[in-house]
């Protein structure tokens, strides 16, 4: 197993034809590869910006596409999407052809594919910015744009599955069933994740609601860190470190193992994103059994990696393309295990919210994927260009700028985090809160995000040189757009059939999609059978009631600006929540949330039960300038609310919208839900005259405190008066 | 109210139970599998990415 390739195939099934000469597309690699590169130094850049805006607020103020709010979806977008999403095709485009011995099926296809990712990127770096979002997150784009990702995916997976068809080696080498699993499963992921009903050309509203929404979502999420950040990295693993390394992987069946076993408990993982919430309790257990059984295969495969390398690690010395891949293997094995302690809901409850989660997200992201990344670009760019790398002390030099980078990225975060939650949870011993104003917590973690942004500068200035590295590289030598190669058609099956049942399998790319899209479905179906009758069960909170129409205005501003990326609406039943923000959340609370906003990171503080805590007048002021309120705050302002009209043209089609899907708004009540709006800000308005503060009622801002004085108010009022707008008979089909 | 929902859910207790009981099985499968493979169809299949017909050396360019 030691020995190095080339062997006369030991295991060969029968005397191959005459050799076939043909050409492997390195034209569409080269262009996946200028893109992984380019969108990758914008997706650091933007991350930069968002880094330096927690220590410098007052960078770049006041202007609405480049606040905090809307920044952080277009930066996760970027790193996600555009940098990893073009790197994995990098990695498929060139490994796929020579596992396959053949071209990529369609040149056609491969043309679609690239240019209309990359036009889903354009259109993501528009929008995100404009403010056009479904708020959740990593799955932000809106629905037009959810379509063509589909068509795009599509186009992806036939391009793929026709390269296999086509292909002139009987067996699917192990990163191809990666590959085809990370096909299939992201497909299915995005699709059910993205239902959601439309309002105009820009807006609509999930299908799903509150608790519902919140597993649809984080299982989405989750897998999309599986199947989008780790198995089609796994699959370059499991090519690129023998390429590089020049000896076959540590153990084939290791491989095959970790395979069905990763993809196969991956997927119910989902819920331990949701401990402590009003998910039922079963599905939270579920998720961290699951989760800690993952440990298992991540570490399998991590072994798998380096042990590959025994006995070449002289080569590591020399190469930098291996030495990101085995600090990149690595983080990717810490960030596993990482991952399940973290779904422990003793440590979740500590570690949840707080900047422990970014510190752990970015070992996975920069470390893992984007030193997989680059250690392909290494490896592929001189390839394609018939030539060396230009300088291997520049990769270096990237190696461990990047790798100090990640750490005086990480570290701080780590830090921050324990910090903060310690600072949440202490009490005095007469039993109050030892800080009970939420900012003395964040200015604690200032001096922690000023290193974060120089870690994240030390990494992006590693990137650069990188491209550079790269630049110089291709400018030396000459591309080779169509590699030439021989090989011998596909030869005919054994008549006899004495082949094993899983190297059958692995010959059947189409059966083969089919059992990993059943081993995916399995968890999804088992997860959801019961909580979709959930919706049913969900306890009946008489006292809930439809948002007023303003209020569903007020949600969509406060879903337009990002602000759940930053705050939560969910108050855990923990003992220094309850003390903080109030009585904890109850699934029945959000039955009419679509989507839910939940949120999953407390830059700011929980803002579930923040309606009626502060006068008007105090939002009014607050959300112009924070550090007015509350000085020393790092919240950005948002004084163009202020000056912006409220646009009203959507009033009835959200309410008819919402009605379809299960809001229970009386017959016709869309005619009347213009004047409600009207009324309810004019008594807003005027509340907020009468104290000295001059507000025009059809101003955003108004919209915005209405749903703010909303939030968590419904469990407190008697039924009878609850959510009743100014005037009206609005929202009386409430309830269930 | 965790419990009104479990309990409101008829059987669910069967669910963690059938999940465990997968994935032992598919587990075990695939462990009989790999045990099963012969070492010269797993030489042959670890060899795979050495063999792309371009006859090119593999360590050309990054040294």
């Amino acid at each position: 197993m030691t020995t190095a390739h080339a062997e006369p195939a030991p295991g060969a099934l029968s005397v191959p034809g005459p050799a076939e000469t043909f050409h492997y597309d390195n034209a569409s690699v080269r262009l996946f590869a200028i893109a992984t590169a380019a969108w990758g130094i914008v997706a650091f850049l933007v991350g930069l910006i968002v880094a330096f805006k927690l220590v410098f607020p007052e960078l770049l103020p006041n202007i609405p596409y480049l606040s905090y709010g809307r920044l952080r979806p277009l930066h996760t977008n970027a790193a996600i999407f555009a940098f990893a999403g073009n790197a994995i095709f990098v990695g498929v485009y060139y490994s796929l052809q020579r596992l396959c011995k053949a071209r990529m099926f369609s040149d056609r296809l491969s043309a679609i594919h690239f240019w209309g990712w990359q036009l889903i990127i354009v259109l993501a770096a528009l929008t995100l910015p404009l403010g056009f979002t479904t708020s959740k997150e990593y799955a932000e784009l809106e629905w037009p744009i959810d379509i063509l990702v589909t068509g795009v995916w599509v186009v992806f997976g036939w391009n793929m599955i026709g390269t296999v068809l086509r292909r002139r080696e009987r067996h699917m080498y192990v990163s191809i069933w990666f590959y085809l699993a990370t096909f299939v499963t992201i497909a299915l992921l995005h699709v059910v994740n993205s239902l959601e009903l439309p309002v105009g050309m820009l807006k609509s509203y999930s299908m799903y609601a509150g608790v519902q929404d919140a597993l649809v979502q984080w299982w989405y999420a989750h897998n999309a860190v599986a199947f989008f950040l780790t198995t089609p990295f796994l699959g370059a693993m499991y090519y690129f470190i023998p390429k590089a390394a020049n000896r076959p992987v540590f153990s084939y069946r290791l491989s095959v193992v970790h395979f069905w076993s990763l993809i196969f408990l991956y997927i119910w993982a989902g819920p331990h994103h949701l401990l402590y919430t009003a998910l039922p309790d079963w599905a939270q257990s579920l998720g961290t059994v699951f989760s800690i059984m993952l440990i298992a295969p991540s570490w399998g495969g991590m072994v798998n990696g380096l042990l590959t390398l025994r006995g070449a690690w002289d080569r590591v010395r020399e190469s930098a393309v291996l030495k990101f891949m085995v600090v990149g293997v690595t983080a990717y094995g810490m960030a596993t295990f990482e991952g399940p302690m973290l779904s422990l809901k003793n440590v979740n409850a500590l570690t949840h919210y707080t900047d422990y989660i970014i510190g752990h997200v970015h070992l996975g992201a920069l470390a893992w994927n984007g030193g997989l990344s680059f250690a392909m670009l290494y490896y592929i760019i001189p390839r394609i260009y018939g030539t060396r790398l230009y300088s291997e002390r520049l990769a270096n030099v990237h190696f461990w700028l990047a790798t100090l980078g990640v750490l005086f990225y990480a570290i701080p975060m780590y830090v921050g985090g324990i910090t903060q939650s310690l600072m949440w949870q202490e009490f005095t011993p007469q039993g109050g809160l030892r800080y009970p104003n939420f900012l003395e917590t964040v200015v604690r973690l200032r001096p922690m995000y000023a290193l974060r942004a120089a870690g994240g500068s030390l990494f992006m200035l590693g990137a650069l040189v990188g491209v550079y590295n790269l630049y110089r590289t291709a400018r030396s030598g000459v591309f080779i757009p169509g590699e030439e190669a021989h090989a011998p058609a596909l030869e005919p099956r054994r008549p006899d059939g004495r082949e094993g049942w899983h190297r059958v399998l692995e010959s059947r790319p189409v059966q083969f999609s089919v059992l990993t899209f059943l081993s995916i479905l399995i968890g999804g179906v088992v997860e959801f059978v019961p909580t979709a009758l959930v919706r049913s069960n969900v306890p009946t909170i008489a006292s809930v009631q439809p948002y007023t129409p303003l209020e569903i205005e007020g949600r969509d501003l406060y879903i337009r600006e990002g602000c759940v990326g930053c705050h939560s609406q969910m108050v855990r039943p923990l003992r220094a929540e309850t003390a903080r923000y109030g009585d904890y959340s109850k699934a029945g609370e959000f039955v009419y949330d679509h989507p839910f906003l939940w949120g999953s990171k407390r830059t700011g503080p929980d803002l579930h039960r923040v309606g009626g805590k502060y006068p008007d007048s105090w939002h009014f002021i607050h959300m112009k300038d924070p550090t007015a309120t509350s000085p020393r705050s790092i919240m950005p302002g948002y004084p163009w609310m202020y000056d912006t009209a409220l646009d009203t043209s959507h009033v009835e089609g959200k309410i008819i919208t919402l009605r379809r899907l299960g809001v229970p708004y009386p017959a016709g009540y869309e005619r009347q839900a213009l004047t409600d709006l009207r009324a309810q800000a004019a008594t807003i308005a005027g509340g907020l005259a009468r104290g000295g503060q001059a507000a025009s009622a059809d101003r955003e801002i108004v919209a915005l405190i209405a749903y703010l004085q909303r939030l968590g108010t419904d469990l407190t009022r008697p039924p009878a008066q609850a959510a009743q707008p100014a005037t009206g008979p609005s929202a009386t089909g409430g309830g269930q | 109210m965790h419990k009104e929902i479990l309990q409101s859910i008829v059987g669910v207790q069967v669910f963690p139970v059938i999940s465990l009981v997968l994935f032992v099985l598919v587990f075990a499968v695939v462990l009989v599998m790999v045990s099963r493979m012969s070492r010269a169809a797993v030489e042959r299949l670890s060899g795979l990415p050495f063999d792309d017909g371009a006859g090119s050396p593999d360590d050309r360019g990054e040294r």
